[in-house]
């Protein structure tokens, strides 16, 4: 008895851990391990967001960590909505996440034309006025 | 038909029958999905299982679902192929089983889990002691708070500065207690339910940090390892959740290099690739690396063979002092490269595992160092 409930915990434990794998895709707290397993060919390796504000008319680059949040994170967040078509949704939260008195915000896209990041396109891609 | 040929025949059958459920059916309702003409329940079941594809269906055609559905279909079979092998060798083969617990069955000292005990529970501290200030910081981004499933599942909204100190002293109180050998039973299972709360808050950012895995799944799993110890008098303790911690250790190598491989193939640790992710993430020891052609070429299949490998060291225990170096040497270059992890890296301390710790207690015991009991 004690035998078969070793070897449920054991099988059950292994079908947790590979399940993400299987699936493609994290469930939490099992999770699926990719680093650098995609193809690095792709738009959103070459690209980088920046969020900016306006004082006095003149351009500063807004720094995550007054939001409380980290660079990777708030930059990962600003990818997706940008994907998700919610750019507008994504600077309204920034703006209510912080204390800076500023009438304008954007969202801006700098998409690389080359591998090293030496050339780039930039555009804004949303922008806040309150 | 007899028991041998049913069990063959049970598991062909049902894995044949999924394919062919997924060729007529669920494949045709990817495109669906793609231009949002799938049914409800369908697009429900997306939601839950691939969360990303609102947004990666923005970025990709229609052709990049339709090859990770194969994948799953894929790797669904070959990894029902190999449990109903192992199923059928257990039920057939003496001679199988007697390897299999032999492999599971391995006794560890009572020694050695005390001083695991105490390394294990003062990592888990160490890992997130900075937890209650960054639960508080991350309080002023709740507006971006999307909580993971688990979370969602149990209703847990982001927590007030007082909610985050109380489950900062829990899951802190509650490691330090199992390193005092305090209930460590009951109280390694409230670290552990602590730590994936913890974890799930951090997460619920829509980004996943990947790297604390490998101690999470021991969370888990070393409450059963303490109740072993509670449940015997003997020094010696069968050591089975302890395999299969450092089991789930390699698993999560082995799965790595394999998602590698069948997402990118050869392609995935060409020299092109490697100084392309090395002048994405810009350090400056990567783009020193990046004009060296020959070390460009050699570090990414050296990193998969490590990672394809690293399960060896659960059958070659001689191997387990180069494995482990080159591990730790592998996640030191993933930081010095990349900037991801840290020197000090949550995967190298999970290390722990593999090294038998009861060479350390009688040192222990000259210091009089009372916590290993």
């Amino acid at each position: 008895m004690e035998n078969k409930l070793k070897y449920f915990i054991i099988t059950s434990t292994l079908i947790l851990i590979i399940l993400p794998f299987v699936l493609l895709t994290d469930l939490f707290p099992f999770l699926r391990f990719g680093m650098f397993a995609e193809p690095v060919k792709v738009e959103a390796q070459k690209e980088k967001f920046i969020v900016s504000y306006l004082i006095n008319n003149k351009e500063t680059e807004f720094n995550p960590k007054e939001a409380g949040i980290g660079d990777n994170t708030f930059y990962y967040l600003a990818r997706n909505y940008y994907y998700r078509k919610e750019a507008n949704n994504f600077l309204e939260k920034t703006a209510n996440s912080v204390t800076i008195k500023t009438k304008e915000w954007r969202l801006k896209r700098i998409v690389f034309r080359d591998d090293k990041q030496l050339t780039a396109d930039t555009s804004t891609v949303a922008m806040l006025i309150l | 038909m007899n028991r041998k040929n049913t069990l063959v025949f049970v598991p062909v059958v049902l894995i044949l029958a999924l394919c062919l459920c997924y060729e007529l059916t669920l494949r045709p309702l990817i495109t669906q999905a793609y231009v949002g003409d799938a049914p409800e329940w369908f697009e429900t079941a997306i939601k839950f299982l691939y969360p990303r594809f609102e947004i990666e269906k923005e970025r990709f055609d229609v052709t990049f679902f339709l090859s990770r559905a194969d994948q799953v279909l894929y790797r669904f079979t070959v990894v029902s192929i190999i449990f109903s092998t192992v199923f059928y060798l257990v039920k057939t083969s003496a001679t199988f089983q007697i390897k299999l617990n032999d492999f599971w069955n391995r006794e560890t000292s009572k020694k050695n889990i005390a001083v695991l005990r105490v390394l294990f529970y003062l990592s888990l501290i160490y890992i997130f002691y900075d937890a209650y200030t960054d639960l508080i910081l991350l309080y002023n981004a709740k507006a971006f708070y999307k909580p993971v499933l688990l979370l969602r599942l149990l209703h847990i909204g982001y927590p007030a500065h007082i909610q985050s100190l109380l489950i900062f002293i829990g899951y802190a109180g509650s490691c330090l207690l199992v390193v005092f050998n305090v209930l460590p039973v009951l109280f390694s299972v409230l670290s552990a339910a602590f730590l994936i709360l913890v974890e799930g808050l951090f997460f619920s950012f829509e980004k996943i940090d990947h790297g604390f895995a490998p101690l999470t799944y021991a969370a888990l799993i070393f409450p059963l390892l303490l109740y072993q110890v509670k449940k015997t008098d003997d020094e010696k303790v069968n050591g089975w959740p302890l395999r299969l911690i450092t089991v789930c250790i390699a698993l999560v190598y082995l799965m790595s290099a394999c998602e590698k491989l069948l997402l990118s193939g050869i392609k995935g640790i060409s020299m092109e690739s490697f100084r392309l992710f090395l002048h994405l993430h810009n350090t400056p020891l990567g783009l020193i690396m990046a004009k060296n052609n020959l070390l460009c070429t050699l570090l990414p299949g050296m990193a998969l063979l490590f990672q394809a490998t690293f399960v060896l060291i659960l059958f070659f225990p001689r191997l387990k002092v180069f494995i482990l170096s080159a591990g730790i040497t592998f996640h030191v270059m993933v930081y010095l490269l990349f900037n991801i992890g840290a020197l000090v890296h949550p995967w190298v301390l999970s290390y722990m595992f593999f090294i038998d710790w009861t060479f350390i207690a009688p040192a222990a015991k000259k210091l009089n160092i009372n916590l290993l009991r």
